[in-house]
């Protein structure tokens, strides 16, 4: 019980106080005279939301894409990785874990070298985003898909005569199901929040969230950079909302 | 059916990497009986159980399936039920869509999957249970829906791999009385893997002993029984100890000369000139000093069973357990004399 009031405190600390600042400096005429001096306004929200917002669909277009990329290509990975006892399957599981140790500008920068004639069509951010989330997909897909009981369930469906196809859509992806919403819930929002490699690999012309409230906070009032700041942390609670629920139901069905 | 019917394996050697999990074992199981496959852990009895099913790759060797070679056939076209160690239910399904599950992969019309996944539930006695989830069973009903599942499909062969280990051992005595009674009803070829010589003896029309990959023995129950190849046969399926033998005219000798024993004392049915002789637990007493065939052993550990007390016995550096009905008073020596009949010449 204590605890669980320690932990919550620690939570409303870090994650509730600088929000509730941030709204309260996005709220205030004039922050730098003190909090509500000049009064109550919200013009400056109406503002950031007028700005952000093609920064904001361009986000979420990319978090979708990096997401489904991840389930894609993570899962297939992962699978290999996870059912493969040969040296080639365990080499490839710690080279797609490498970007975890390497500095964002880095990646960027490999990758601008490497596949330029990527960098207009917004693909090479794609690209970026899904190489910076893929060790968290197979983190989260490879434990599963190697357990025990999975492995014998998929063997009794190919005794029972099931075809590769019909194992995987009865058998592993409902046996997998939580693992997939998570690592699709860590990839949308680790993409959508994705600061270093879409400052560099991303055309300055067609700017995601995160680069917009950098130049926010760089360039414009304080008052308007947290009224952007605030509607970033509103638009990630649909997507965010949608993937709790749909879990619980999943966890409810599974009881 | 013929005998070319049920499952033949021959010189069948699986690999895993440089080591040999299986050797060239070959085994005939007819159509219709259960086979046993008995061995210590790790002995390869699993890894055979999962080359007949099609899930390791087979070394050497030929499997045969009534009369098909299935060697290279995939795991899904061996038209095999498989009951593995944990049951391995669909979590996520019914008990009616688990035992189902064969039956769609195989696109069999749903009035006709439907008759027979009421059939197979009415024979594990689980009609009432269609529409619960597996994580609403007791163990043993999980087993019968693994079998009920295995079976709905009507396989030409099924395999259980260790089918009982996972349940409570008080459970245990009663669910192999009812999986025997399913096996036979079911009347389908098939085969156990067990580590338990208990199982094997009450489940096997054929037992099959495996040590380091090979067969060591295989027979009926009481011919294993009765004849264990040898020492690892008769100590691991609990028949008893083997003791090199000397028979001299009227007399047998054992351990080196130390023991002897008068011929009349012992079962000779087999043979009346062997060189080895099976002391089960029961074929000792204890006597006078002045038994026939009496001999003095230190009493190295006793241990009360309920209805009998067991205890380990050292005969001159030779160990042996012998069961004593009903209790008996602890000393640390003991005289002992075989009962009429109780030793085995083989």
């Amino acid at each position: 019980m204590r605890a669980g009031a320690a932990w919550t405190r620690l939570m409303v600390a870090v994650v509730v106080v600088p929000m509730l600042v941030t709204l309260v400096v996005a709220t205030s005429v004039s922050f730098s005279t003190g909090p509500f001096s000049g009064g109550v306004t919200f013009d400056w929200m109406s503002l950031g939301l007028e700005l952000l917002a093609p920064t904001l669909l361009r986000s979420f277009l990319v978090g979708v894409g990096v997401a489904a990329a991840n389930l894609l290509i993570g899962g297939l990975l992962a699978w290999w990785v996870a059912r493969t006892a040969a040296w080639p399957a365990r080499l490839v599981g710690y080279l797609a874990n490498l970007p975890l140790a390497v500095p964002g500008i880095a990646i960027s920068v490999a990758l601008i070298g490497t596949y330029a004639q990527l960098r207009p069509s917004g693909l090479l951010l794609v690209a970026g985003h899904v190489v910076f989330t893929l060790p968290f997909t197979l983190a989260a897909l490879v434990p599963v898909l190697a357990a025990d009981g999975l492995v014998e369930c998929d063997q009794v469906a190919r005794s029972l005569g099931a075809s590769p196809l019909r194992r995987l859509v009865t058998v592993t992806l409902p046996w997998c199901r939580v693992a997939v919403l998570q690592a699709a819930a860590t990839a949308y929002a680790l993409s959508y929040g994705e600061f270093n490699i879409s400052f560099f690999v991303n055309a300055p012309a067609a700017p995601t969230a995160p680069f917009a409230l950098f130049e926010a906070y760089a360039t414009r009032r304080i008052e308007l950079a947290s009224a952007m700041s605030i509607w970033f942390i509103v638009s990630l609670l649909p997507v965010l909302g949608a993937l709790a629920a749909l879990r619980g139901r999943l966890a409810e069905r599974s009881s | 059916m013929t005998a070319s019917q049920g499952l033949s394996i021959a010189g069948l050697t699986v690999r895993y990497g440089a080591t040999d999990a299986v050797r060239d074992v070959s085994l005939h199981v007819p159509a219709g009986s259960v086979l046993a496959l008995v061995g210590p852990s790790g002995c390869g009895k699993t890894t055979i159980l999962r080359a007949v099913a099609g899930l390791v790759d087979v070394a050497a060797g030929e499997i045969r399936i009534e009369g098909r070679d299935v060697t290279r056939v995939p795991a899904a076209r061996r038209n095999v039920g498989l009951v593995p160690q944990s049951y391995a239910m669909f979590p996520h399904m019914s008990v009616a869509a688990n035992v189902a599950y064969g039956l769609r992969a195989r696109r069999t019309p749903a009035g006709v999957r439907e008759r027979r996944v009421a059939e197979v539930l009415e024979l594990v006695h689980l009609t009432g249970y269609a529409q619960r989830r597996p994580a609403a069973l007791s163990g043993g009903q999980r087993q019968r829906v693994a079998l009920a599942r295995a079976l709905a499909v009507d396989p030409a062969l099924l395999l259980l791999d260790e089918p009982l280990s996972a349940l409570d051992p008080q459970l245990r005595g009663d669910l192999r009385r009812n999986l025997a009674a399913n096996l036979a009803a079911a009347g389908c070829t098939t085969v156990i893997v067990t580590h338990d010589q208990q199982e094997a003896l009450a489940l096997g029309t054929t037992i099959a002993v495996v040590r380091e990959g090979r067969v060591v023995q295989a027979g009926t129950p009481a011919e294993l029984w009765n004849a264990p190849a040898d020492e690892f046969v008769a100590d691991f399926l609990g028949s008893g100890r083997m003791l090199p033998a000397r028979r001299d005219g009227d007399v047998v000798t054992l351990l080196g000369g130390r023991w002897t024993l008068p011929a009349a004392l012992l079962d000779t049915s087999r043979t009346r000139d062997g060189d080895r002789v099976l002391i089960r637990r029961d074929s000792l007493v204890p006597a006078g000093p002045a038994a026939p065939g009496g001999v003095t052993a230190l009493v190295r550990h006793v241990e009360f069973a309920g209805s009998h007390t067991r205890l380990r016995l050292d005969l001159d550096g030779t160990e042996l357990d012998l069961d004593h009905p009903g209790v008996l008073s602890p000393a640390p020596v003991l005289t002992l004399a075989p009962r009429p009949g109780g030793i085995v010449l083989l």
